[in-house]
């Protein structure tokens, strides 16, 4: 299975490969940090498995680099992209925020979940809220990662 | 009798229908003690039907007439309104009751209405005085009302200003024992009638009482009583009825004759609202064309008698090519027949025919004013936006008068109504209120109606403009003829042919007559009349006729977004693929969209727009250029506009062609210095943007270039400082070398100085004996050392301290969490709870805990950073034992590099010999010092943002702290990005030599990195004088160093809390120096004489040496420090607090031309 974890959180991204490795030993995800880091990455390349933060910088964090504009819902537009470009994977989507954007564009989590199931029912596999201090994202996930793979396989 | 729920009803505990006569409804009233009581419940019981029946038999008694029909004419404010409505029944019941009671009022109320007729005229007239006697002798006929009250306030406001009016409503209504709800809606009224309070203020107002709880229905209420724009938000329209059930009769009158038009608009069809239907009915009697237009439009099917029309009507000058003189003759009677006023569009659209401009007429009186801001909206012109504005601010200000909700449906309304097959709610609303047989209010009417609309009486003598309409609405097989023969001009004919043709289903053949009718208009008539050949692409499903109808005119720079819905194109551009032909055409739309609407179609453009590259098979847009000379006017103009206004960096990110930032902000600059190369005219549009972006280029590398370059040491300031030692000890080392015969064994006697030196090596270093070798060059390597570490001007320790140490470090650490109000200095609670308390929504244990724990997270993080600042990244010594900076080499190091040196090495030589050995020192602590930031401070700092999600998630539940989550959360993201910034410090990158650069670049720069630990409040730097001047490469970073230093002190030091100073920097330069001077302001609460005692001891002291390399003065000590290495012949700093609150530094450094 081909990994691919889309995360600008280090400590995040460390979380969840230590937990993919419970699950999938056998197989080394990739990392990407941004929305241009994760859609070029999934443009060049098939995944399985893409774990998606929701708010991203545009172009990966480097020192005295600028990082382009935050995307509250990068995540969001990355998968938009795949849909458009009939792109495939299964996405879940990781994130430890309860509300996105500002103002009208204001979402909460379930909300843009939500939303991302509806537009993207072929991409779209799950969403965990992710909490640095339990496990239950974990059953979460692990539940997800279930029900998608082993529906697949069957 | 006993009531039983019923689930249709809208309130919860809503009740069966079960009383059925006026008998069984007497009784329900008197099983309660309280009479109003037993109304109440016998309400919300009763079979709707018999309403009418049963109100008009308690009306005939005085027993129940005052519990029905309280103060219907109040003769006091406090009056007005008194007691609380009876609770809200079912719609039917409401209806049916509000009517019975009006009908009760009938004679009272065709008085009232028809001196109101006579106030209203005197108002549009602009005669206010009239208008004021008319309102006086309503008020004492018929007492008073909100509507008096409202009508009071405008009067006063348009007759003596906003004095006048505020003092009759503190006089007249707040000093008085008056109802709440018309005290608050009385002090609304107010506020929206004054001169500088917008709709978009009143929007804000409402914001306001929602978050403080308002119930939504009584809000609605409110909204819908002062704004005339917020019918649509009225979601519940029976209970803005059943709000004034204890009103005066004039207001229950218009609430329910809005909500029973709203209702109606609303409705599919007229069979749901036969209750209504009953209800007007019922108040037939009363005068008000709302009441006959409402039973109208209720029947079915729908008739309506035209042999009243009129022979002629102003709206005829539409149909002619009309003259000053007539259109001079329509406006007289148009005001003859005020306060009627559904000419007055039409006049405002006659005007604009004869004239080139709109006009601009007498504002003072309402009517006029009117009419000239239509005239304004009309044609499209540079005074559009500003006249809606004004039109919005006159129905405001007239709430109470007809002409708001005309005024609200003029602003609603689109063109194309005679060929559109739905109305928005506020015209449709204004068309309950009008003629029916108005031109412009037919097509409404026939929208609006799901039955088939009867027309009787005679059709002879009716002004052609009708008949021209009713024709073209409604066309049968003699429509052309009876066009044809209209006395009108052929232009207007072929106008009406093509609608008649469109409402027919023959889009191909109306689409060329719109086209035909088009070429024959100018000015905003041939804008406008884009709409109707849209409409017919949009109908026949031609996307491309469809888009170019909007890109081709739109590029031209016609107001078509104006015109043209939006939405709609919006989602047609969206909806349709493959179509690769018009694929500029479809970025040029959404980049519209996104200009003038809203920018939720965004993403939609970034397609869009690489769908252009795909289809032009080019990688990036500048390729495109390439194609010039190959287009017509028309593509060019679109090139044009997709490379100015599509290709944006916003647009660009969007797409993975351009692997970083740079590479995008490169093509931008790019395709902008194309663009103004071949079109020079377009630097007025580009020629500021290029401006800023190369700016920002410039200052973004230049950023890069210091943060690489933090780690420093000036290699020939230290070995120029130690040239005439370093030489001399060399030399000596060289003869013992050629003379080895010379040297002493003093090994012993060495041993026992170092152990009589054991720290104090800091103080005095134990060189060794000039006649040993090896003692020798540990020497030389010592004071090479000493310089290179601890060289005040050139040396490591300086620039560590001065690039990172001081501000720079703690300020990027700190400041994610500054960003997120998660950092707090000590006893700042107020602050806290100013502004979490709004955001937490948590018992106040819970808020005390909260507001505990963050202030517990707020020292650990201090406390971590100051212990990293103030002890690991420094340079290990007696008084930082600590420091990572370790520059006491192995014993066995400087004798390797002992073996690097023989008897014809130059000093020079072995000066670059030991400083490659001590930037090896420094490499390997970098190394150390990284692993201290990224692993121990790191672990500190996460371990304590975890000990407050912690406590956030065990004292509350999630949703009451999700806002300081989410803060910790987010700010734990920046602080990883701060991280890796300040990591990147910590190393040798090597540093690109310098380009010429302006002191006004060199400027932002230091501003921006002053600006990184202020997130909240960074200051934005005013710039005077010779600040474009440009400076040699070599002078960047002592400029840098001097401005970022005067600029944390002043953000820091200037006493203001919520905002950053005021900071101006200004240069003039004469043959030699430039001299520069750093303003900021103070705060008030700042003690001038205090701080400039203080600064006059910090200038002595660090003049001295005597201030220490911590704490308060510090910034004095390096500005003073640079300026001393980089300054002009004056090297002297000048610090100054003016009497006026005002900081400035002052200094001069050497210009040398870049």
């Amino acid at each position: 299975m081909r990994i691919l974890i889309v995360e600008d959180d280090k400590t995040k991204s460390a979380r969840l490969q230590s937990f993919l490795k419970t699950k999938y030993p056998d197989e080394i995800p990739q990392f990407e940090r941004s929305y241009q880091g994760g859609l070029a990455r999934v443009e060049l390349e098939t995944f399985d498995l893409i774990l998606m933060d929701m708010s991203l910088p545009t172009f990966n964090a480097r020192p005295s680099v600028r990082l382009g504009r935050p995307r509250a819902f990068g995540g969001y537009d990355i998968m938009r992209k795949m849909h458009k470009k009939g792109l495939v994977a299964k996405i879940v989507i990781v994130s430890a925020l309860e509300k996105f954007g500002e103002g009208d564009a204001r979402m909460t989590f379930e909300e843009i979940t939500e939303k991302c199931e509806d537009e993207f029912p072929e991409l779209y596999a799950g969403a965990v809220f992710f909490k640095q201090s339990d496990s239950r994202w974990e059953r979460r996930l692990g539940n997800i990662l279930r029900r998608t793979f082993e529906k697949a396989n069957d | 009798m006993k009531p039983t729920k019923n689930n249709s009803a809208d309130d919860s505990d809503i009740i069966r229908e079960t009383i059925g006569s006026v008998k069984d409804f007497k009784r329900a009233i008197h099983s309660k003690k309280d009479l109003r009581d037993g109304l109440n419940a016998a309400r919300l019981s009763v079979l709707p039907s018999l309403i009418p029946e049963i109100v008009c038999e308690l009306l005939e008694s005085p027993l129940y007439l005052k519990q029905i029909s309280r103060d219907p004419f109040p003769k006091t404010y406090p009056e007005i309104k008194r007691g609380r409505p009876l609770r809200t029944a079912a719609d039917a019941v409401e209806a049916l009751w509000t009517a019975s009671v009006l009908k009760f009022h009938t004679n009272e109320l065709n008085k009232m209405l028809s001196a109101r007729q006579a106030y209203e005229s005197e108002v549009l007239l602009g005669e206010f005085d009239e208008a004021l006697n008319a309102l006086n002798y309503i008020e004492a006929q018929f007492g008073y009302s909100l509507w008096l009250i409202g009508s009071k306030i405008s009067l006063l406001q348009m007759k003596g200003g906003t004095l006048a009016q505020k003092e009759f409503l503190q006089q007249g209504i707040i000093s008085s024992d008056v109802n709440p709800m018309i005290a608050y809606l009385s002090y609304l009224v107010s506020i929206a009638c004054e001169e500088n309070v917008s709709l978009a203020e009143l929007l804000r107002e409402w914001g306001k009482l929602e978050r403080a709880g308002i119930p939504p229905h009584a809000l609605e209420y409110m909204r819908y009583q002062i704004n005339p724009f917020d019918m649509s938000h009225v979601r519940e329209p029976w209970k803005c009825c059943s709000a004034e059930e204890n009103s005066p009769v004039l207001d229950r009158l218009d609430t329910f004759l809005e909500m029973a038009q709203l209702i109606t608009v609303r409705a599919t069809s007229v069979d749901q609202l036969k209750y209504l239907r009953q209800a007007c009915d019922l108040i037939a009697g009363i005068s008000d064309r709302r009441v006959g237009n409402l039973r109208h439009l209720l029947s079915s099917p729908v008739t309506l008698n035209i042999s009243g029309v009129p022979a002629a009507v102003p709206e005829d000058l539409l149909i002619e090519q009309p003259t000053a003189t007539a259109i001079e003759q329509k406006w007289q009677e148009a005001l003859d027949v005020l306060p009627r006023i559904n000419h007055l569009e039409s006049i405002a659209r006659s005007r604009l025919l004869t004239q080139t401009d709109p006009n601009e007429g007498i504002q003072s009186i309402p009517v006029a004013a009117a009419v000239n801001a239509f005239e304004q909206v009309i044609a499209l012109s540079n005074k559009y936006e500003q006249s809606r504005i004004s039109l919005q601010k006159q129905a405001l200000l007239l709430r109470r008068l007809p002409l708001s909700r005309m005024i609200a449906a003029f602003l609603d309304k689109s063109e194309d109504r005679v060929i559109a097959d739905m109305a928005n709610e506020t015209e449709a609303i204004w068309t309950l209120s009008s003629d029916f047989w108005h031109p412009l209010e037919l097509p409404i009417v026939k929208m609006l109606t799901d039955a088939t609309i009867e027309f009787t009486g005679r059709p002879i003598g009716q002004a052609a403009s009708v008949r021209m309409s009713r024709a073209a609405l409604f066309p049968t097989t003699h429509t052309f003829k009876e066009l044809e023969d209209a006395p009108a001009s052929p232009k207007y004919i072929e106008l009406f042919q093509a609608h008649a043709e469109f409402n027919q289903g023959k889009f191909g053949r109306a689409l060329k007559r719109y086209r035909s009718f088009r070429n024959r208009c100018t000015g905003w008539e041939a804008t406008r009349a884009l709409i109707f050949q849209y409409r017919c692409a949009r109908s026949l499903g031609q996307f491309k006729t469809g888009i170019q109808v909007f890109t081709d005119n739109y590029v031209r720079g016609e107001l078509i977004h104006l015109v043209i819905p939006m939405e709609d194109l919006a989602s047609w551009v969206i909806d349709t693929e493959d179509v690769d032909n018009v694929a500029i055409d479809r970025t040029i739309a959404l980049r519209a969209y996104t200009t003038n609407v809203s920018n939720k179609h965004e993403s939609d453009l970034s397609d869009a727009f690489e769908e252009v590259l795909d289809f032009y098979e080019v990688e990036k847009p500048s390729e495109l250029f390439a194609t010039l000379g190959k287009v017509d006017a028309l593509n060019l103009a679109k090139l044009k506009f997709f490379w100015s206004e599509v290709c944006t960096i916003r647009t660009m990110e969007d797409c993975t062609r351009f692997p970083a930032y740079n590479d995008v902000e490169a093509e931008r600059i790019a395709i902008l210095e194309s663009l103004l190369a071949k079109f020079p005219e377009m630097s007025n549009a580009l020629g500021a943007e290029l401006s800023s972006l190369a700016l920002e280029q410039q200052i973004a590398h230049l950023t890069e270039q210091f943060d690489r370059s933090r780690i420093y040491v000036n290699e020939v300031g230290v070995k120029q400082f130690i040239r005439v030692e370093l030489a001399d000890a060399v030399t000596r080392y060289r003869r013992l070398l050629l003379r080895p015969d010379i040297a002493i064994d003093l090994n012993v006697i060495e041993r026992h100085l170092k152990k009589l030196l054991t720290g104090e090596r800091d103080t005095y270093k134990p060189t060794a004996p000039a006649s040993e070798r090896t003692g020798l060059f540990l020497g030389i390597v010592d004071l090479m050392t000493d310089a290179f570490v601890l060289s005040p001007e050139h040396g490591f320790k300086t620039y560590l301290s001065t690039r990172i140490l001081h501000g720079a470090l703690e300020g990027e650490l700190r400041s994610s969490f500054l960003k997120y109000n998660l950092l707090f200095a000590a006893s700042t609670e107020d602050e806290f709870d100013e502004i979490w308390k709004p955001k937490l929504a948590v018992g106040a244990s819970d808020f005390r805990t909260i507001r505990n724990g963050v202030f517990r997270f707020s020292k650990k993080i201090n406390e971590a950073i100051i212990y990293l600042k103030m002890e690991r990244a420094r340079v290990k010594s007696s008084a930082t034992p600590n420091g990572l900076f370790d520059f006491e080499g192995q014993l066995r190091e400087p004798q390797e590099l002992q073996g690097e040196v023989d008897h014809l090495t130059l000093s020079a030589d072995v000066a670059d010999t030991i400083v490659r050995y001590l930037w090896k020192k420094v490499d390997a602590s970098l190394v150390v010092v990284r692993h201290e930031i990224d692993v121990v401070f790191r672990r500190e700092v996460t371990s304590a943002l975890e000990v407050l999600r912690q406590l956030l998630l065990r004292r509350s539940e999630m949703a009451g702290v999700e806002a300081m989550l989410d803060a910790t959360t987010r700010a734990y993201s920046d602080f990883q990005t701060s991280m890796e910034r300040v990591l990147s410090w910590f190393q040798r990158a090597g540093a690109l030599p310098i380009r010429p650069f302006k002191l006004k670049v060199a400027g932002e720069v230091a501003a921006k990195m002053a600006n990184s630990g202020f997130p909240t409040r960074p200051i934005s730097v005013c710039w005077e004088g010779n600040c474009d001047l440009e400076f040699r490469g070599s002078a960047f970073e002592l400029l840098i160093d001097i401005l970022q230093n005067c600029f944390r002190n002043a953000n820091e030091y200037s006493g203001f809390v919520d905002r950053p100073p005021d900071v101006t920097v200004s240069a003039n330069c004469d043959d030699f120096d430039v001299h520069i001077e750093v303003r900021n302001t103070l705060a008030k609460d700042i003690d001038i004489a205090e701080l400039r005692s203080k600064i006059a001891e910090r200038v002595q002291a660090a003049s001295s040496g005597a201030l220490p390399e911590i704490g308060r003065g510090r910034g004095v000590r390096e500005i003073m420090l640079a300026v001393s290495q980089g300054g002009g012949k004056n090297t002297a700093v000048a610090f100054d607090v003016s009497d006026n609150s005002c900081f400035t530094v002052d200094f001069s450094i050497r210009y040398s031309e870049g």
